[in-house]
């Protein structure tokens, strides 16, 4: 499922919404969001492989973890990223994340913006026909 | 950006303040207050309103909710927003802050004068390209143990002039010195550490940059001269950022426990980016005490970044720095709370004043400002898109009076990030930037064009309206010629 780029959101920053049939599909392209934002993935080499698992109370939390989480590495290892993959347990709340990615090289990959922040302006996670979450990122 | 938000009916109280009353919104408990001129406020996005009335809403909250006339749409708070709060009944809100704690603004003089730097422009631009990282997850020089790191949040930036990155009289040309010294390092969180640690000394990106440029324009000479600018082909370097990985992840940190203990404090806000805690509660007192570590690390990393300015121009030039007299003309902040003492109700009472993406512009009369300053009052600097320029302020005790001693932190975007990059690739941007006399380097040429001058208002007009106002003074307006962009 994919996802889109909002423009009417957020001036200075970078709003997206997020769609998928499962959460696995909705963190899934939630991350694409968030790993497009800081840097091309298609520029990127998946030379690093991380995992990492994140609990939180409700979906709300879990997704804002996660992308939180993301936003972390990138600063904490000097990484971008290729690919994400999730197993979501609703039951449990709980999400086990595989990233892939390489390390921060400007001369060959095509680097977008250094992402400070999930925030929780206009941030909403849904579930109607299918799941779709509301996402700002403070740029 | 409307989202439908109802145009106010301002009620209009001089030539460049705007009003919206209590009645405009359930639940306001001061006017908001806007800066602007006619024009400003006609093409401000409705959106701000809905943002600052909503910060008008919040407990405890004094005077007006304030927007410079720089302002536009943000998270929780308008960027451009100001909002005192009593100490006993208000609240601190990190939303009201920004994720980039102090992120700020510094200037530098140097005695070199245009027709000396143009023919060494490009390698002086390319060498700083190089020493001070730009752009996602950046790391700099400054290698530190968690623990020194640690004790430099709380040190500030006399950590850096004691370890060599700096001049004894860099620290009273800064604000708070550059230590604000309630940093308490035990409220902040392994993973802010473990975020920032390797990130002293870069500028990161967005619309953070290091800028070489021309004094274009001296609008009053005894006090430009007073602060070491003396003619207008004289060249200086400014630099924006902030506190990086640290700092984002303090607010992170913050942004997340005030979500879960507001309803402990029976409070409810009408946007969850506005999450806030009594400021004198424990999680209050825990933030307030944190994010003073980060102001300082942004302090830290505007000071590493300097003495990077200053080895790469002794480099070039083959002068020492003392001898290019590349002294710092004044450090400020634009994100951040604070405590201080302001008139309200007629008597001087203690508040937590917040400024996100507005500066602080002390009148001469205030004690906190180092003496050199109380004559002339504190330095504002304003920093305009990369192409439209730059100018050089300075407080009056007006400000003092009516905007909690706060002005505007720069030109404000009009244009959002997606539409920027719709208008212009930043390829063609960078060729159009050269043919103009402006050589820049960057990591990322989708983040230029999201920075191209058209997507900002014109940063005269913003500078104008505080000028008119009396709330500060113009004093130089700089050219770029060169520019790193994160």
């Amino acid at each position: 499922m994919p996802f889109k780029f909002v423009e009417d959101i957020a001036m200075a920053d970078v709003a997206f919404e997020a769609t998928g049939k499962t959460l696995k599909e909705l963190f899934e392209s939630s991350a694409s969001a968030a790993i497009e934002s800081m840097a091309n993935p298609k520029t990127v080499k998946p030379k690093i492989k991380k995992t990492f698992r994140k609990k939180a109370k409700d979906i709300d939390g879990l997704l804002f973890e996660f992308l939180e989480e993301l936003i972390y590495l990138k600063d904490r290892f000097a990484i971008v990223f290729h690919d994400v993959k999730v197993k979501v347990d609703e039951e449990k709340m709980t999400v086990q994340a595989v990233i892939t990615g390489d390390k921060i090289q400007p001369e060959k990959q095509e680097l977008r913006q250094d992402v400070k922040a999930v925030t929780m302006h206009y941030y909403t996670v849904v579930k109607r026909k299918y799941w779709k979450a509301n996402v700002v990122l403070d740029i | 950006m409307n989202r439908d938000v109802p145009l106010p009916e301002f009620e209009r109280k001089g030539e460049v303040i705007w009003d919206i009353p209590v009645s405009y919104k359930k639940g306001m408990r001061v006017p908001g207050r806007i800066y602007a001129s006619e024009k400003l406020i006609k093409s401000m996005d409705l959106t701000v309103y809905d943002q600052l009335t909503n910060v008008a809403c919040l407990p405890g909250i004094q005077n007006h909710a304030l927007c410079m006339p720089d302002a536009h749409s943000g998270y929780g708070f308008p960027i451009g927003g100001v909002a005192a709060f009593d100490p006993d009944s208000g609240v601190i809100s990190p939303g009201g802050i920004g994720f980039d704690i102090n992120c700020g603004m510094r200037l530098v003089t140097t005695n070199l004068k245009l027709k000396e730097v143009m023919p060494k422009l490009r390698p002086l631009v390319d060498l700083l390209f190089q020493q001070v990282p730009a752009g996602v997850g950046c790391k700099g020089f400054v290698k530190l143990t968690a623990t020194e790191f640690r004790k430099v949040m709380e040190d500030g930036a006399k950590w850096c002039v004691e370890n060599g990155y700096g001049w004894d009289e860099d620290l009273e040309r800064m604000e708070d010195y550059g230590c604000i010294e309630h940093a308490d390092q035990s409220k902040v969180s392994d993973r802010a550490v473990g975020r920032g640690i390797n990130q002293l000394g870069t500028l990161g990106s967005g619309n953070h940059y290091l800028e070489i440029q021309q004094a274009g324009k001296i609008f009053d000479k005894k006090t430009a001269e007073k602060l070491g600018i003396f003619s207008e082909d004289q060249i200086c370097v400014m630099v924006h950022c902030g506190s990086r990985g640290f700092g984002h992840q303090v607010g992170t940190d913050y942004l997340k426990l005030f979500s879960e203990i507001m309803p402990k404090y029976d409070i409810s806000v009408p946007d969850r980016e506005l999450a806030c805690a009594p400021f004198k509660s424990k999680e209050g007192q825990d933030y307030f005490h944190a994010m003073a570590c980060a102001a300082n690390a942004a302090f830290v990393n505007r000071q590493v970044i300097l003495h990077r300015i200053r080895e790469c121009f002794h480099k070039i030039f083959e002068k020492k720095p003392e001898e290019m007299e590349m002294h710092l003309v004044y450090d400020v902040a634009h994100n951040t709370a604070k405590l201080e003492e302001h008139r309200i109700d007629g008597r001087m009472k203690e508040v937590v004043v917040h400024r996100k993406g507005a500066t602080r512009c002390f009148g001469p009369s205030r004690s906190e400002l180092a003496p050199m300053f109380r004559k002339i009052g504190q330095p504002a600097i304003v920093g305009g898109s990369m192409e439209t320029g730059s100018y050089l302020l300075v407080g009056t005790d007006k400000s003092l009076e009516e905007t909690f001693g706060s002005t505007a932190h720069g030109s404000g975007r009009t244009m959002s990030r997606t539409q920027a990059r719709n208008e212009v690739s930043g390829e063609s941007l960078l060729k159009e930037l050269e043919k103009k006399g402006i050589y820049v380097r960057t990591t990322s040429y989708s983040g230029l064009a999201e920075e191209a001058g058209f997507a900002y208002k014109p940063i005269s007009e913003v500078v104008d309206v505080m000028d008119v106002a009396g709330i500060s003074k113009k004093v130089v307006a700089f050219k770029p010629i060169g520019n790193i962009k994160g």
